[in-house]
């Protein structure tokens, strides 16, 4: 049986396989989306730091026994972007070392608790399927299909609703702020997007790979593209195209779904990069 | 023949689809999967479609990823998988419980990273005794058998009953 | 001629560390006025001030906040920023938009106005990142006049272009002036301030060294010190 019938056979068939789609093109999406505005405006350590607050707050989860991980998930997460940012203002290096300290405590707080308090018997799998998201794209509950289209919307409102705000926000603060736009709000409000994305992506590639899902889209698209809006455009494009492609390649021929969709990111970055050198763009 | 053939295979797409919602569609898709099974008991094995109408869930025409996916389908949705026929291949899995004596049997599969592995317990249909009728731990087996949960201590397990293994 | 800004007695900076007290200054309609003074002296606090973004500590400044139009230092992030000149531009008009989410044809017309009295309309379409620092401050400024109801506040400019493109940069924002704009600068350079400026106001450490006319700077006992020195840091 050739593969596209076997895909199309899958997609009849299982239920988890069409969830995975729609969960994992939506994910894709928003982080792209977003990913521009985060790499432009030197944050994409946050989002980093932000994904290893997730899984630390996933571990509290996991061993306090909650059906719904979401709930405590999501609002620390949030809470920690929020935290993140506040001190990432006031001076640059204790900024960073905020973040490193936050990220690297929540790791080590995150795994410790899974180990101590195990609540299953395969620490292992669960560690690892957190942190690399194995095949939890696949194991998708309809209730998490849900909330993920809900935050989906809702972050995509939020994105076109405030698109030139964010745009005016990136490219410069403070004519931003002098232009009566509250950039601390927006700052504030793309941190809380950034966090949301994150928790949701966490099902789609795990919380180590999170980062490379959110930066390499828009650096793939920023080589090429030379507008704000082209870039986001294309970003966009990149992403849910690699995902979709990553989704179906690891379903076809079992390999982890979140590094086969980080591989095929990663794949295009090079390859859009060694286009922009042919071009011989100054910026390639 | 060819007729029968291409009701079963309906009938097992039709349960396999049906996401478990109403009781009735649950009802209908049962029996349907009994009668689907009766009528195929002397069909070629096909081994093409995932459910080939000789078993409602076929899980050895799966890659590792989709089995995976599938035993957690059929952990979470239990209610949907009840009374199914179901083959699996894993690796032999043993264990006495030390207080109750109570022994388990379980075929083990695991997924592509392989750090994350789920058990599927089976009871043999044929009498047969620990270690002498069965192979050493870790030895790939196949399982075929009927699907069904048990609830201990307040947790809901799964498992295949009178099923038939065979070593690989 | 209309007071535009008047600062009586203010001091800035936070509750316990002022960095530029009794500043006394006007600013009235139509003026060129130029901030001097050295790194740490407060202006960047000062226009900060003026912009709303941080209230004086103690005394008064009244000033319209609204509709000065900002041109602040380029930052890093900009030098590699993929945006095109018109993008730049319009987002000038966002302090108008409030929570409309996009822009109406009147400040699209606004943009392309702007961008033709600064010559850029050439460059619509072009990359920021891909203009000359000369052409960027060009950007800059035309984002700034969308902005603007009648005065621009300008911090550093000239910063990083070399000579001819400060030139033309000092001449474009004369000509400006010349239309009836306001405009405020902050710089370094005492030569050009002397040169294009109508009014000077030079901040030292902490206090406020000088408020006059460029002429009034020129025969000052301050000022031609300064112009001797050529506006060195070192006092």
């Amino acid at each position: 049986m050739n593969n596209l019938a076997k895909l199309a056979d899958y997609f009849a068939t299982y239920p988890f396989v069409r969830y995975a789609f729609v969960v994992g093109l939506l994910i894709a999406l928003c982080a792209s989306l977003l990913g521009v505005t985060l790499v432009l405006k030197r944050f994409s350590f946050i989002g980093d730091g932000l994904s290893h607050v997730a899984f630390g707050a996933m571990a509290v989860a996991a061993v306090t026994g909650l059906t719904n991980k979401m709930i405590i998930v999501l609002p620390v997460t949030v809470l920690s972007a929020i935290l993140l940012l506040r001190t990432g203002q006031n001076t640059k290096i204790k900024g960073d070392a905020a973040v490193a300290m936050i990220s690297v405590g929540a790791l080590a707080v995150g795994y410790m608790l899974m180990n101590v308090f195990p609540s299953s018997s395969n620490i292992t799998g669960d560690v690892c399927s957190t942190l690399f998201g194995s095949t939890s794209i696949l194991t998708l509950r309809k209730s998490d299909v849900a909330l993920c289209v809900v935050m989906a919307v809702i972050v995509l409102l939020m994105f076109l609703l405030f698109y030139h705000k964010i745009f005016a926000v990136t490219f410069d603060e403070s004519f931003a702020q002098a232009s009566g736009i509250n950039a601390n709000g927006y700052n504030l409000l793309i941190a809380v997007i950034t966090s949301m994305i994150i928790v949701l992506a966490m099902n789609l590639v795990g919380s180590l790979l999170i980062s490379a899902l959110i930066i390499f889209p828009a650096l793939s698209a920023m080589r090429l593209f030379r507008s704000f809006r082209s870039v986001i455009i294309c970003s966009a494009v990149i992403s849910v195209i690699c995902a979709g492609a990553g989704i179906i390649l690891s379903i076809l021929f079992s390999t982890p779904v979140g590094s086969t969709i980080v591989v095929s990111d990663m794949a295009v970055f090079f390859l859009f990069s060694l286009i922009a050198r042919c071009k011989g763009g100054r910026h390639a | 023949m060819k007729k029968t053939y291409f009701f079963a295979a309906a009938a097992a797409f039709l349960l396999l689809t049906a996401c478990g919602n109403t009781q009735t569609v649950d009802q209908l898709s049962a029996q349907n999967g009994d009668s689907a099974a009766q009528v195929q008991a002397d069909a070629p094995a096909s081994g093409e479609a995932v459910s080939n109408g000789e078993y409602d869930v076929d899980l050895t025409q799966l890659n590792s990823n989709m089995i995976y996916a599938q035993v957690y389908d059929m952990l979470e949705n239990t209610e949907k998988y009840t009374g199914q026929t179901v083959r699996v291949q894993g690796t032999f899995n043993y264990y006495q419980d030390p207080t109750s004596k109570r022994e388990y049997f379980a075929a083990l599969v695991s997924d592509a990273t392989a750090c994350c592995a789920q058990g599927i317990e089976f009871v043999r249909k044929d009498e047969a005794h620990y270690p002498e009728d069965y192979p050493e731990q870790g030895t790939p087996i196949e399982i075929s058998g009927t699907f069904y949960t048990y609830t201990e201590e307040n947790q809901v397990f799964i498992e295949l009953h009178d099923a038939t293994m065979t070593v690989l | 001629m209309g007071v535009q800004i008047t600062c009586k007695n203010a001091a800035l900076g936070y509750e316990n560390r002022i960095v530029a007290e009794n500043l006394n200054f006007s600013v009235s309609a139509g003026d060129y006025l130029c901030i001097l003074g050295e790194n740490g002296s407060g202006k960047s606090t000062l226009v900060k001030a003026l912009l709303g973004l941080k209230p004086q500590v103690s005394g008064e400044i009244v000033c319209a906040h609204q509709g000065i139009g900002y041109l602040p230092q380029q930052t890093v992030v900009q030098k590699d920023f993929p945006a095109s000149v018109r993008e730049i531009v319009r987002s000038g008009c966002l302090g108008k938009t409030g929570l409309r989410p996009f822009y109406t044809k009147d400040e699209k017309a606004l943009a392309a106005q702007m961008m033709e009295q600064l010559g850029i309309t050439k460059l619509e379409k072009c990359c920021y990142r891909d203009l000359s620092g000369g052409q960027q401050q060009r950007v800059l400024l035309a984002r700034a006049l969308c902005a603007a109801k009648n005065m621009l506040l300008l911090d550093e400019p000239v910063t990083g272009l070399d000579p001819r493109a400060q030139t033309e940069l000092y001449e474009q924002i004369a000509a400006l002036n010349k239309n009836g704009i306001t405009v405020i600068m902050v710089s370094h350079d005492i030569a050009a301030a002397v040169k294009y400026a109508s009014h000077i106001l030079q901040i030292g450490k902490k206090k406020q060294l000088f408020f006059g006319t460029a002429a009034e700077y020129q025969s000052s006992k301050i000022g031609q010190t300064f112009l001797a020195t050529g506006g060195a840091e070192d006092e």
